[in-house]
């Protein structure tokens, strides 16, 4: 059910949604929600770590590029080379994975890999 | 000017006999009947001795132009060497030579020189409508009565026919015609009148093309107008072989008139295939109906009318373009990088700000992050203004329909998007919306202390694709759970609106609707948001109040204004990339 991708020091393990989040004080869980989506993923990522990591897992599984979604966090802007230290993130805190919005263009369009 | 009113005489006739036309029959009841009027500034002539003209030459000798009564002169001295063979061996032929040299002499002494071109002259029109004679078509009631009176020789022989015969005009109205006679009877009246049409190719007037696609029609004399209304009621339309009602039955109330030009260059001289009507017209000319000036007016230069434009919108300079230097870094982050609410705009989002492109949401925050950077400080509406970004409104509709048990909660996550700011104390609040692939505004106005009228929501959206309805619905509602969950803590202690508009919120808050320019293409709702914002800002009050309202109108700036706004964020967008690439 939970995926780990370690790169280096840097550790992002995606946890099912029902599992029950253990407050660790190196780890944080962030739950990424699209837009169009109903559910959240939620992410188990290194309080040290940077974001990036899980902003290119999540854009993998949705079968999208990265930097096609615009993650917010309470309408603020994300970069990826922050840290939730950086951010004051707690646990179960949520972000939101936006999609670039145009007039003539828009979610329905793009074909999401299942 | 002085004005005589003229009887028609016709100048075939053996008798003199009044001739009475049916005008209820030949024409709308609603119209007036046209007189024919000759106009004179001049004192008339002493009417010269009575001349006999044959049948091809009932002008006047004053009517010609120089050249014209030269090559008469010379005509009639060639036809004069066949005399002793002519019915009255020359004589009629002497007179008029001498009659033409007489005019010519005269306008030696004078010194007044007809124009070159009498076909160029134009017939004004009088209030009625009627035909008017040029100055130098004019001639005076006796010239006429002298004319009138003269028998013609050829028809003397024959004293004994009792047919009376009738004035070319009038022959149009009384019998029946065919289309060809009723045409040439027209144009033998209007040379009568010394204004014959002259041809050109395919029988109409040459046609001026424009840089923009459209045509400029040349000036028509107002008889020669009158002549293709009358032309275009007697033959059938291409459109339309069905129709053979004439012109005049179904001839609007409306006092303008309407021509239509079609785009085939066909070199057909044939009068009968120069249709007025056409299905699909391409261009419209329009100009005065010449029985609604009460007036003789000078004609102005006709205008070319586009259609499609609701108004004739003065041309602006646009701003140019600026080239893309190349070896720019790939993004920047305005105002910077450490600002909590800082945007993201990469060298690629600058492609959406290429003509004919949609505009994307980096760009759009960009633009509203820029404006509340640049508001001047002297404008103190920069301060009691709270701008939402692009992905507010779809968070915001979530939040008012969640449906979960947990709602509160919902909320109150909801709530951190505008952490630490006082909605309520705002005296704006800009919403821009993005759905089904366009993009419009919501401007929430929030009254002062002083002020009892409640909130007003304005729904500004360029196309109006928008359902208004739904989209003001979810705002309110999220004015109301955040009133609700204000409401919870002591906050009625120090009130930022009056306490009577606070107490009833919920039911203080309306909507006004205010109309605002359109977009005339699909792809330009984003500048068109944006000018919205940026129009706003400059002219709105401190507060607005409902006679602020006015200020909103589809005539509120001219579209190609908001257009020209993607230059603009464009040329804004690579100095700022410069400065970046410049600074690091």
């Amino acid at each position: 059910m939970s995926t780990t991708s370690r790169v280096g020091s840097n550790e992002v393990k995606m946890e099912g949604q029902k599992r029950k989040v253990v407050s660790d004080p190196t780890h944080v869980t962030l739950k990424v929600k699209g837009q169009d989506e109903e559910d959240f993923r939620v992410f188990w990522v290194r309080r040290n770590a940077k974001l990036l990591k899980m902003m290119e897992l999540y854009t993998k599984m949705r079968g999208i590029e990265w930097n096609t979604f615009r993650f917010l966090f309470d309408g603020s802007r994300i970069r990826e080379y922050h840290t939730p230290d950086e951010l004051e993130r707690k646990d179960g805190d949520e972000i939101d994975a936006m999609l670039c919005q145009q007039s003539g263009f828009g979610p329905s369009s793009i074909k999401f890999r299942v | 000017m002085t004005k005589r009113k003229k009887e028609v005489i016709d100048v075939d006739c053996s008798e003199k006999k009044d001739f009475v036309i049916d005008w209820s029959s030949a024409m709308d009841k609603e119209d007036e009947v046209p007189e024919l009027e000759i106009v004179n500034t001049t004192k008339p002539t002493p009417p010269p001795p009575p001349t006999f003209f044959s049948d091809d030459q009932t002008d006047s000798p004053k009517l010609l132009t120089d050249r014209d009564l030269d090559e008469q002169l010379e005509r009639k001295k060639a036809i004069l060497t066949l005399g002793p063979g002519l019915p009255d061996k020359g004589e009629k032929i002497r007179l008029k030579i001498a009659d033409l040299e007489e005019e010519k002499q005269r306008r030696v002494l004078e010194g007044s020189k007809m124009e070159v071109d009498r076909s160029s002259k134009v017939v004004s029109s009088t209030s009625s409508g009627s035909d008017v004679l040029p100055q130098g078509n004019a001639v005076s009631k006796d010239t006429s009565r002298g004319n009138a009176d003269s028998k013609d020789t050829s028809r003397q022989g024959n004293a004994d026919s009792k047919e009376v015969s009738r004035s070319t005009f009038s022959a149009v109205f009384s019998k029946p015609k065919t289309d060809s006679q009723s045409k040439k009877a027209f144009g033998k009246e209007l040379e009568d009148l010394g204004c014959e049409r002259r041809k050109h190719k395919a029988g109409r007037k040459p046609v001026t093309r424009l840089s923009n696609g459209w045509r400029l029609l040349p000036d028509v004399g107002k008889a020669e107008h009158s002549a293709k209304q009358f032309d275009s009621g007697l033959k059938e339309s291409k459109g339309n072989k069905k129709s053979k009602e004439p012109y005049g039955k179904k001839r609007p109330m409306e006092s303008s008139t309407y021509s239509l030009i079609d785009d085939d260059d066909d070199d057909d001289d044939d009068d009968d295939n120069d249709t007025s009507g056409h299905e699909t017209p391409r261009e419209w000319s329009w100009e005065k109906s010449p029985s609604q000036s009460s007036r003789r007016r000078k004609k102005s230069e006709d205008t070319v009318i586009n259609v499609d434009e609701e108004e004739a919108q003065p041309s602006t300079v646009a701003e140019q373009a600026a080239e893309l230097p190349e070896g720019l870094q790939e993004d920047i982050c305005y105002p910077t990088r450490d600002d909590p609410h800082f945007v993201q705009v990469c060298l690629k989002d600058l492609e959406c700000l290429a003509p004919r492109e949609y505009l994307t949401s980096p760009v759009m925050n960009f633009y509203m992050r820029f404006l509340q950077q640049q508001i001047s400080s002297s404008n103190q509406i920069s301060a009691d203004c709270h701008f939402f970004n692009t992905y507010f409104y779809k968070k915001l509709s979530d939040a008012v329909t969640y449906k979960g048990n947990d709602k509160d909660a919902f909320f109150v996550r909801f709530r951190r998007w505008w952490k630490g700011i006082d909605l309520f104390r705002k005296a704006y609040i800009f919403i821009p919306i993005h759905e089904d692939l366009h993009w419009s505004l919501v401007i929430v106005c929030i009254p002062d202390k002083k002020d009892e009228s409640g909130l007003t929501i304005l729904h500004l959206d360029s196309l109006g694709l928008h359902s208004r309805k739904s989209i003001v619905e979810n705002v309110k509602r999220f004015l109301k759970d955040e009133w609700n969950y204000l409401n919870q803590d002591d906050y009625s202690l120090d009130l930022p609106i009056s306490e009577k508009v606070w107490k009833n919120l919920p039911r203080r808050i309306s909507e006004a609707v205010v109309q605002v320019p359109q977009q005339k293409n699909d792809f330009d709702c984003g500048p068109f948001v944006l000018f919205f914002i940026k129009r706003f800002i400059e002219e709105a009050p401190q507060r607005l109040k409902r006679k602020d309202l006015g200020m909103f109108d589809k005539k509120w700036f001219r579209p190609d204004e908001a257009s020209a706004l993607r230059i603009k964020i464009r040329n804004t967008l690579i100095e700022l990339f410069r400065v970046s690439d410049q600074t690091e």
